[in-house]
């Protein structure tokens, strides 16, 4: 059976799908260098996930003191431990500096110096004298807002440049035509109308997929929905198997508790009320980096010695420092455990568990955002048509573990870079080829296909147990053979799909529709992750494995391309890792092991 | 108080929908353990705090500012989220 739809047509030099932080910047750039943009979103621009990010931005503007982009360069390669493209690297830490300027000019309120410069903080890994000097004071925030401070800003501005934004819109495939991106379209979720852009660059800033795994920091939008219209399309996505934990997020809830509560002397105990930690790290205990503590955590609940009716979960304890020592130091931590896990700080410990946090992985593409693929051995290959920034995209300057404050650095320096490259690509009216007649096919077919599901199962049972598979088997501690398992969940889990209904056939506000999208969506990602991961035997950055323990330079400084086919059976290939700097201005930095 | 049709219902699931992971599970607590059985004028307020910024909402949700009208509903989504 196929349902009619309503097609609406429109035509813009250039169509951006979302309107967080990365598409902003993009919406903004491209319009105002005379481009006929249109912005499109599932969520209202200021509810997107940028929102959340309020520890600031990374630029080596030196105004605390000596700093140097080839410091912040050298910094962000190291943490990537060496997996990141050191042309991008160099790109992004370069093209810093004017790029928090001009948000400063577009009005964003930095917090400030007493002398009226903007105030830097310092975050973890950002040093100065590649390495060898002092911690780098080099994030730049707008008070505890500086996500909102950015997206309200961005917004304002676009507007401002005749930008339009279809907002409430959930995009659900691209306009393909012989390998070529034509246009994407969209469902509005008010009219249950079908939109179809026409333009002659689609930029994809979708955001990160953090909704694969049961724990996840990010919110509910957070799907990756850009990076599975890409799969669809028969496009890779690279190293996905990279995906950053956090190792305290309230069990259950999500929601971060900072690193500030171990800090101030919070300690971790398993069921047997023991500071395990002290077993794992000796020297730093609690303190141990983030990855070091998620895996011993992981390792405790693997067992047997979790907390909780599920035996899934560790305990942070507090309770000992009392109230006057977390109402001064911790403000918001008492609130946030009382809310969200209904645990009063000073009497009982808050239940944690390592926590999605960012997806390094994601669409490939080169440092102007254009979306590149191996083809016939070219693995630089732009696809026409089709761009991706943000955490959507893997430029990669993240490599297999991001720095804190290099996202938003990321966002808005390639969501610039996306309008200056459009700019040159496009010719402001240039007419539209008209689209090839079966164009449309396997999007209409998409949708009626999940409409049409006939069977039993919950769209939320399935994104359960997909969830909880990704969580045990593809998470912070990972073997062969724990992966292996996880590998043939996930088949099972896959094939559940075909059964899930979506009992309300009408298209308007139809939510349980949209969610049963997004599933599909993020079950394409979760293979690609989770085959990814089994796939790699070694030990870089964010992906560790027990039975490969060390990282393998030789064989796997590379990066991991995944294609799904529409059972969503993985195949991997690779590309090479970019070992050369853009200019001679620095130097490539040889791979050395990653101590701090 | 009166039944709410499907269509707004699923509308006000989508709005619930936030930047933040935080005010997600606070705004679907409410949504789904209270709003049907509410009073026109707590269902508008509840709207009313949908429509707000994230920040702002933040604010209130997690008791950091206070004001009168929102209340009832926020202590209610206190009350849902510690049961959770
Ligand atoms: C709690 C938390 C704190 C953080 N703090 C920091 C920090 O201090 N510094 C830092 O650098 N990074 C931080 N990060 C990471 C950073 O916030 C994100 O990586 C970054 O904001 C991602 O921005 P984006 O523009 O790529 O995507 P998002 O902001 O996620 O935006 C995605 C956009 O795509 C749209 N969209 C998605 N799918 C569709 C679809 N199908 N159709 C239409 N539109 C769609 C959405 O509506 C949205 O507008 C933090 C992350 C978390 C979870």
């Amino acid at each position: 059976m196929t349902n009619a739809y309503k097609i609406i047509d429109h035509q813009y030099d250039v169509i951006v799908v979302g309107a967080g932080g990365a598409g902003l910047r993009a919406t903004l750039g491209m319009a105002a260098q005379g481009l006929s943009t249109a912005c499109v979103t599932k969520v209202f621009p200021t509810r997107s996930h940028t929102v959340a990010a309020q520890g600031g931005m990374s630029a080596a503007l030196g105004n605390m003191g000596e700093d140097h982009w080839t410091w912040h360069m050298y910094d962000t390669i190291k943490g990537s431990d060496w997996l990141g493209d050191q042309d991008c690297i160099e790109y992004m830490c370069r093209e810093a500096m004017p790029a928090v300027i001009e948000l400063e000019h577009f009005g964003v309120p930095f917090s400030r110096t007493d002398e009226g410069k903007i105030y830097q903080r310092p975050f973890g890994g950002m040093t100065t004298k590649f390495g060898e000097g002092p911690a780098a004071q080099r994030t730049c925030a707008a008070a505890d807002r500086t996500g909102h401070a950015i997206l309200h800003t961005l917004y304002q501005q676009s507007l401002k440049h005749k930008a339009e934004f279809f907002i409430e819109h959930f995009a659900t495939d691209l306009i393909m035509d012989d390998g070529v991106c034509r246009g994407v379209v969209s469902l509005d979720l008010a009219t249950g109308e079908l939109h179809r852009f026409r333009a002659h660059q689609v930029v994809l800033a979708t955001g990160g997929c953090g909704r694969t795994y049961f724990s996840a920091t990010s919110a509910h939008t957070c799907t990756g929905d850009g990076n599975a219209m890409v799969l669809r399309a028969g496009l890779p996505l690279q190293d996905m198997e990279f995906v950053q934990f956090h190792p305290t997020g309230i069990y259950g809830a999500g929601v971060l508790i900072t690193e500030g509560v171990r800090g101030e002397g919070g300690y971790l105990t398993n069921s047997d009320g023991e500071r395990f930690m002290e077993r794992y790290a000796p020297n730093a205990k609690d303190l141990a980096s983030r990855d070091v503590v998620s895996r011993s955590m992981t390792m405790e609940i693997n067992a047997g010695r979790g907390v909780g009716a599920d035996s899934d979960h560790i305990f942070l304890n507090l309770q000992h420092l009392g109230s006057d020592v977390i109402d001064k130091r911790l403000p918001g931590i008492s609130e946030s455990a009382k809310i969200f896990a209904g645990v009063d700080v000073n009497k009982d410990p808050i239940p944690v568990i390592p926590t999605v946090h960012y997806n390094m992985g994601g669409i490939p593409t080169n440092y102007h955002g254009e979306v590149v693929t191996l083809r016939d051995g070219d693995p630089d290959s732009v696809v026409p048509g089709l761009m991706a920034i943000g955490e959507a995209a893997c430029v990669s300057v993240h490599g297999a573990n991001r720095l804190g404050s290099n996202s938003l650095l990321d966002i808005v320096v390639f969501g610039r870079a996306a309008a200056i490259r459009a700019a040159e690509l496009v010719k402001p009216g240039a007419p539209h080829k008209p689209l090839g007649e079966s164009a449309m096919d396997p999007i209409l077919g998409h949708l009626d296909r999940v409409r049409d599901n006939k069977g039993e199962t919950r769209t939320a049972d399935v994104r359960d147990r997909m969830q909880r598979t990704m969580q045990k088997h593809a998470a912070v501690f990972r073997t062969g053979d724990s992966l292996s398992e996880g590998i043939d969940k996930m088949r099972g889990i896959v094939d559940e799909f075909e059964d899930v209904v979506v009992n309300d056939k009408n298209l308007i506000w139809n939510t349980d529709l949209v969610e049963t999208l997004e599933l599909e969506n993020l079950l394409a990602q979760a293979q690609t992750i989770i085959h990814g991961a089994h796939n790699r035997p070694e030990s870089r950055g964010a992906h560790a494995r027990d039975d490969f323990e060390e990282r393998d330079d030789e064989g796997w400084m590379k990066h991991t391309l995944a294609w799904t086919d529409e059972k969503a059976n993985v195949s991997i290939d690779y590309r090479p890792v970019h070992m050369y700097t853009l200019t001679d201005e620095c130097e490539v930095i040889p791979p050395k092991k990653r101590v701090y | 108080m009166s039944t709410v049709d499907k269509a707004t219902l699923s509308k006000l699931r989508w709005r619930c929908r936030r930047g933040m992971r935080e005010l997600d599970s606070a705004m679907l607590a409410y949504l789904e353990n209270h709003f049907e059985q509410a009073s026109e004028e707590e269902r508008a307020d509840f709207v009313a705090l949908q429509e707000m910024q994230d920040p702002e909402l933040y604010r209130l949700v997690s008791g950091k500012a206070k004001e009168a009208r929102y209340q009832t509903v926020l202590d209610k989504i206190t009350e849902s989220l510690g049961a959770a």
